[in-house]
């Protein structure tokens, strides 16, 4: 089964990008985390498909996480979504330069946050492996 | 006398004369006898004394009555007032002894008048250059700033009294030093400076560098070198230093101090908005799920939240844009004040009217320069006051009313609420500042001190005025703006 790890220390936001990813395909499992702190094993792990991470989190952030990832060549190729909750002009350019696959700022509204899980059906598990 | 010799005499520039020991001319060259203005042939076997005028003859006669054989020459200075200006000779006497005996003397003038007038003129010009020179010293000295005037070899020729107190130096040991003597290494970018400036022939302006004199600390000093016209001596360069070591570490503080703020604006951004989205989304999902179950009656709530969380996002994204941007590169709008009350009158509406109050608002076209929601938040925190702290015994009434000039828009609201104790009035504006304890009526002490900030940022000023009446008239002056063109 196709799985998508999510790093955000918001539970609302988790759960929202849970539900606006399964609106559009349902059978997508979900390994979830507060904190990068252990982000190598759980990929490892879990092998997700795609990784969205949020920037700002306490003590680690987003960025030191994708850092980690692109450093280990077991991860690195992973694909990572990198997400904010604010728009920060400078947060875009970061995410980039570091190796993102695309900066989304988290949606204001249930109907942006549905529109953006298509987008990232669309674009990372429109199909099956 | 031979009368070649005769010949040279007479036609010498110098007055020569010879005298009997009693002073009778025997003898005057031309020069002599236009001297004292008369024929030579009258003037030889004429006394000395008839030629001088009467106030000189006691100095003139007296000088040759003073030679002796064992001091036979002497030397005066005669000056004599004449039609075009005075003239002056130098004389040179001479008492001829023969065998103990004074038998003549010889009077030798010349017209020093020339030498005198342009010794008198030096003398003048020397003293004039010395005042100029004590007075460029007080002025260079009085310049805060550090001069220095150099050479082409980094020789140090002038300095003020500034640069020399820069270097804990009396003036005088600076100068005619080099600056490697003074400035060690820093010595050689200045002298590298220097020397693009006589390459170049143009001023260098504004460079900043560190300066580490010898004692001291190291600072920061911003020059300008310019370079002087080759003299004699050589090319010369002014260096006029100012030392902005304070404005340097004021600027980093500056910055660190904005870096602190920028980052507590982007925390308190993020912190605001999550909680803002979570509301505002689930609201919406709630509307979502209950689909064609939601209750009669509940829609408007659902509206109003969603109402709520769009004009709090709003704000956030204002005052973030406040926050990061100095006043004055904050971009401001026309705003049309008027359309802006009646939306803040609208949004208040449900309050007045459960207080049963009224509101008048003006009604010619008012545009000024603004953020559309941040003068909104003045309005609605201005009007909200005025419901909030009303009169027990009457209903509010709430007067805007606006007038003009050629700069301001100055907009008074007026209430006929508690008031405010005069004892109190500028308290207001402070951060958790209140006019007076409002028993049971809630108040965070943030509002009108907001307000205050956001007409600040916007060049106005917010005061409260003191009334005759009962109730409150808070003033807000702020820029006008031009009517915008229709369409």
């Amino acid at each position: 089964m196709d799985k998508v790890l999510i790093v955000d220390d918001s539970e609302f936001d988790r759960k929202m990008i849970k539900k606006a990813i399964t609106s559009k395909r349902s059978d997508i499992a979900f390994a979830e985390l507060q904190t990068g702190q252990s982000v190598s094993d759980i990929i490892l792990q879990e092998e997700p498909r795609l990784a969205i991470l949020d920037i700002r989190m306490p003590g680690m952030d987003g960025f030191q996480v994708l850092d980690m990832i692109r450093a280990d060549p077991k991860t690195a190729g992973l694909p990572v979504l990198m997400i904010s909750g604010s728009e920060q002009p400078e947060d875009r350019a970061i995410s980039t330069a570091k190796g993102a696959d695309g900066y989304y700022v988290k949606p204001p509204s249930a109907a942006a946050y549905f529109n953006l899980g298509r987008e990232i059906y669309e674009q990372y598990l429109c199909c099956s492996i | 006398m031979p009368e070649i010799y005769k010949t040279i005499l007479d036609t010498h520039p110098d007055l020569i004369c010879r005298f009997d020991p009693d002073k009778t001319f025997v003898f005057a060259n031309r020069a002599a006898a236009n001297f004292f203005r008369t024929e030579r042939e009258i003037l030889i076997g004429s006394s000395l004394s008839e030629r001088v005028p009467p106030e000189q003859q006691a100095d003139v006669i007296g000088r040759l009555d003073r030679l002796n054989e064992d001091v036979p020459t002497g030397t005066s200075i005669q000056e004599v007032r004449r039609e075009n200006g005075s003239i002056v000779i130098l004389w040179t006497n001479i008492a001829i002894y023969d065998s103990g005996e004074l038998v003549a003397y010889q009077s030798v003038g010349r017209d020093i008048t020339l030498q005198n007038r342009m010794r008198r003129q030096l003398k003048t010009r020397t003293q004039d250059l010395h005042n100029v020179q004590v007075e460029l010293r007080a002025v260079l000295d009085a310049v805060p700033a550090l001069i220095y005037y150099k050479d082409d070899k980094n020789n140090i020729l002038r300095v003020n009294k500034a640069a020399a107190d820069s270097l804990n130096m009396p003036v005088e040991d600076v100068e005619g030093r080099n600056t490697a003597e003074l400035f060690g290494d820093a010595a050689e970018a200045y002298y590298q400076d220097d020397l693009e400036v006589f390459r170049s022939g143009k001023p260098l302006r504004g460079r900043i560098e560190p300066y580490t004199p010898q004692e001291g600390e190291q600072g920061w000093i911003q020059t300008d070198k310019i370079p002087i016209a080759d003299g004699p001596d050589g090319p010369r360069i002014l260096a006029v230093a100012t030392d902005i070591t304070e404005f340097k570490e004021q600027e980093a503080l500056l910055k660190s101090i904005n870096k602190n703020l920028d980052d507590f604006a982007s925390l308190t951004s993020h912190d605001l908005q999550a909680p803002l989205r979570k509301i505002g989304i689930s609201a919406e999902l709630m509307q979502m799920e209950l689909a064609e179950n939601l209750p009669d009656g509940a829609q408007p709530y659902f509206d109003d939240i969603a109402k709520g969380v769009e004009r709090m996002r709003t704000l956030i994204k204002s005052f973030l844009k406040f926050m990061r941007a100095s006043p004055a590169g904050v971009e401001l709008e026309t705003i049309d004040l008027t359309a802006l009350l009646e939306r803040v009158a609208d949004d208040e509406s449900e309050f007045l009217e459960d207080a049963g109050g009224t509101i008048h608002l003006p009604d010619t076209p008012i545009f000024v320069r603004g953020d559309d929601a941040l003068l909104g938040q003045v309005f609605a925190n201005l009007i909200g006051n005025a419901i909030k702290y009303r009169h027990a015994d009457r209903p509010v009434r709430i007067d805007i009313t606006a007038g003009s000039d050629n700069q301001f828009w100055v907009v008074d609201v007026d209430d006929n609420g508690q008031g405010i104790d005069p004892n109190f009035s500028q308290d207001v504006f402070d951060l958790f500042g209140r006019a007076k304890p409002h028993t049971g009526i809630e108040g965070s002490g943030v509002g009108l001190a907001l307000c205050r900030r956001i007409v600040t940022l916007h060049g106005g000023s917010i005061d409260l005025i003191p009334t005759e009446g009962a109730g409150s008239r808070f003033r807000v002056k702020l820029y006008r703006a031009r009517r915008p063109a229709d369409g």
